[in-house]
């Protein structure tokens, strides 16, 4: 198994002080790891410095072997943020198309064509709709297949479900796992949920602090598939007390 | 209570027409009342049964004058829209168009329309500049604004992909600017048809405000109030049907959604 992600004492920054100092971590292949930390300690900055949209100042980011600008353009990477950020006047269907039609050059060798991925996050019948008729949670749905439709190899998902109410999360993260689990790209998923964190990651990584750093790791060594509610399982509790506890 | 797109404008329509009947029928007892002379303020039936005696004439007329604003709309729109578009691409482009469409700006048409007949003769030409003059600036304004205006994060969610300058202008900036366009189209569209009467003053063949110069020159009254009326029913289509084509385009956007 080889390293999805790579960051080695990245320390980023805006221009008035760095936002995350002396980051170091791994991400393997097919490894779901959820960074959790409280708001404001540089976890979209830290999504960010991963895609390559923001320099770091200091250490090295490396992605799928590379530098993070090659996975851009051979599209390798794919992205959901707590907004769906659909365009509102394309379709669902157009939308889910979006990512096939931009960076022709790029590798469009996804698994599903986009009217199966619609079908697979349950949208068929909203397929012709447009975001401004969806829930919120239909579309993040759409979102999800949008970001997937390409068959990345990394998935960075920002809070995707933090706008969400509580039963559509549940039944998010049922779903969300599903699709990782056919897929088996790596995935980077930041949360401020720490219950959600543990709910779906093999591992959390606590970031904490200012300028933030991760403060410590969490394994979560819990079989899948796992229950929605963490309740039901005592092992997944005491992990999100582990992270609570890294918290600073 | 959520209006529909044609049931709406025909709402609009229908107020306009009532208020306009309402106004005419107060004139009318003014004029009669106090036996105002035709030559400083005809009745609204005489102006009426002059529209009436010859409306292929006014309709002849309306028709130059529409077709050289739509054409200064359209040209004046055009060149906005690409000057923003270079402006986007560019800061320094930026710091160089902008003076000169301020500039454009505070020259007053009155002083330009003159020099453009001066320049270009008594043929549509100037009447297309002089609209496509005073259109491009509120177009230039808006479509920038626009084109900035995009959320960070939808930028973020292209440049993800790989997606080129050229791909995020047209998949993302060029949408996003629609709702600042159809703004300024809804000032700029009846600002052309005051342009091109404007420039028709100072030397033209044809149209309405070549009519409106003449009949004042001749102190005909009711043929300047019947094309000036025309004019301010012209104002009224161009508006709705800019409005129209708003509702039509912009069906997803909440301007549209909460009309």
């Amino acid at each position: 198994m080889s390293e999805a992600i790579a960051l080695d004492h990245v320390s980023v920054g805006y221009g008035r002080g760095p936002v995350l100092a002396d980051v170091s971590f791994a991400v393997q292949d097919g490894e779901f790891v959820a960074v959790a930390g409280r708001s404001g300690t540089g976890k979209t900055t830290l999504l960010r410095a991963i895609a390559g949209l923001i320099q770091p100042e200091a250490g090295s980011v490396r992605v799928l072997g590379g530098a993070p600008a090659e996975a851009r353009r051979a599209k390798r990477i794919g992205l959901v943020a707590q907004d769906a950020l659909l365009h509102p006047w394309l379709t669902v269907l157009a939308n889910v198309e979006l990512p096939l039609q931009v960076n022709e050059d790029g590798d469009s060798g996804g698994a599903l064509p986009p009217r199966e991925w619609v079908e697979r996050v349950g949208l068929t019948s909203a397929i012709s709709r447009y975001p401004h008729e969806l829930s919120g949670g239909m579309r993040q749905r759409v979102a999800l297949a949008r970001a997937l439709v390409t068959g990345p190899d990394l998935l960075l998902m920002d809070e995707p479900l933090a706008a969400l109410d509580e039963l559509t999360r549940e039944e998010l993260r049922g779903e969300i796992v599903a699709l990782w689990s056919a897929s088996r790209c790596a995935v980077v998923y930041v949360t401020h949920d720490l219950d959600e964190a543990v709910l779906l990651a093999d591992r959390v990584l606590v970031l904490g602090g200012h300028p933030g750093h991760v403060t410590g790791e969490v394994a979560v060594d819990v079989a899948r598939p796992r229950p929605l509610r963490l309740t039901r399982e005592p092992q997944l509790v005491l992990a999100a007390e582990s992270v609570r506890q890294l918290l600073p | 209570m959520i209006r529909s797109g044609p049931r709406s404008a025909l709402i609009d329509i229908g107020v306009a027409a009532l208020t306009v009947i309402v106004l005419a029928a107060i004139l009318e007892i003014w004029t009669a009342a106090l036996r105002v002379p035709p030559y400083l303020f005809p009745a609204p039936s005489a102006v009426g049964a002059r529209l009436a005696r010859d409306p292929a004439f006014f309709a002849g007329e309306a028709s130059v004058t529409l077709v050289e604003a739509a054409a200064g709309f359209a040209l004046g729109t055009l060149l906005a829209f690409a000057a923003a578009s270079a402006m986007t691409f560019s800061r320094s482009l930026e710091r160089t168009i902008f003076p000169v469409a301020i500039l454009v700006k505070l020259t007053p048409v009155v002083a330009i329309a003159p020099l453009f007949t001066l320049w270009f003769g008594f043929g549509p030409f100037p009447k297309i500049a002089v609209a496509g003059l005073i259109t491009f600036f509120p177009m230039l304004v808006n479509a920038f604004v626009g084109l900035r205006s995009v959320d960070p994060q939808e930028l973020a969610f292209l440049q993800t992909l790989g997606a080129s300058a050229r791909e995020i202008f047209w998949r993302l900036r060029a949408p996003s600017a629609l709702p600042y366009l159809f703004s300024a189209a809804r000032v700029s569209a009846n600002l052309a048809l005051i342009g091109a009467v404007v420039a028709e003053w100072t030397g033209a063949e044809r149209g309405l405000g070549r009519t409106i110069f003449v009949a004042n020159a001749n102190l005909d009254l009711t043929t300047l109030f019947g094309a000036v009326l025309i004019l301010a029913g012209l104002g009224i289509v161009v508006n709705a049907a800019v409005g129209a084509l708003e509702r039509r385009i912009l069906h997803w956007h909440p301007i549209t959604l909460t009309a």
